[in-house]
């Protein structure tokens, strides 16, 4: 059984490559690359507002990780408190997680799915908001008292 | 001859660890790991070799550990070295960041929780004197907006 050929035309100029070695590539002129490095200062969130490097034994020690350990050991009152002692406290306390676990503790009672839903419906997603917001008994010492935020 | 090379099998070859502040330490190690000689294994996450003899003895007493009996013991046990060991800040915060690295984590709980309850319950200006922190990254009316929405919503009165 004779398998016939199938023979295709090809046009001329794909049989050799010669042709691409006159085309001219053209060098597009980015003006704007110069001035990285020059007047570009790469911002960080946690920089102070002065150019002096961080002092403080605890920051130049602990990554971000491991003030995050250190936060999740924290009440949310000490929380508050620990968000007003610098800039870079107030962006890691920011963390979702501690609020979370503080919501769900507090109000356990409820149920782990309802704190879940009430947090998307009411709250904006947010643990932080439903831990400001939503009605909770204050221990003070002397007497509990029901508190509306 | 044969004597010779089982003797070599035997012998636990030894790690040359070099540590942040340039500190060599040897290492006996049971791997089967072989570092040329000269070459040394960089741990810059241990400062020094106290931090390295620390980390090596908490583990090492925690391995130890029996059952349940020797729960009581151990618990005593940490309370002991740290009071014994971490008597400044540097210590402390060296031996969390070599704990986390090493994944100790009965030593790295106990680092944090000791820096949590350092901070916990002191107002602001005492928890920024107590840890040096100067500069605090924002403007004072910046600082005072803080603190009195903190204390609206969180009631830290």
């Amino acid at each position: 059984m004779a398998s016939s050929d199938v023979s295709v035309d090809v046009r001329p100029e794909f049989n050799s490559f010669d042709h691409l070695r006159s085309i001219r590539y053209i060098a597009t002129d980015r003006p704007w690359l110069t001035l990285y490095g020059i007047r570009v200062q790469p911002v960080t969130p946690f920089s102070s507002l002065s150019s002096r490097p961080d002092l403080a034994l605890i920051h130049q020690c602990l990554p971000d990780e491991l003030l995050f350990e250190i936060f999740a050991r924290m009440s949310p009152y000490s929380l508050g408190r620990a968000a007003c002692v610098c800039r870079k406290w107030k962006y890691t306390v920011r963390n979702p997680t501690l609020w979370r676990n503080a919501c769900l503790k507090t109000w356990q009672r409820t149920g782990m799915e309802a704190n879940y839903q009430m947090v998307q419906s009411l709250y904006d997603s947010s643990w932080r908001k439903m831990w400001m917001l939503r009605p909770r008994i204050q221990f003070d010492g002397i007497s509990s008292r029901r508190i509306l935020s | 001859m044969a004597a010779a090379a089982a003797g070599a099998a035997a012998a636990p070859s030894r790690l040359m660890l070099r540590f942040r502040d340039g500190e060599l330490r040897f290492a006996a190690t049971d791997d089967a790991l072989r570092v040329p000689l000269g070459y040394a294994i960089g741990a810059p996450f241990i400062r020094n070799e106290r931090i390295f003899r620390l980390l090596d003895e908490y583990a090492r007493t925690h391995a130890r550990g029996g059952g349940a009996d020797a729960v009581a013991n151990i618990a005593a046990w940490d309370r002991d070295f740290m009071a014994r060991e971490v008597t400044d800040t540097v210590t402390l915060y060296d031996l969390f960041v070599g704990a986390t690295a090493l994944g100790i984590d009965g030593l790295s709980d106990l680092c944090a929780q000791m820096t949590a309850d350092a901070v916990k319950g002191r107002p602001v200006g005492e928890v920024k004197a107590l840890l040096g922190i100067t500069d605090v990254g924002m403007t004072q009316e910046e600082e005072l907006k803080l603190q009195q929405d903190n204390d609206a919503i969180l009631y830290l009165r």
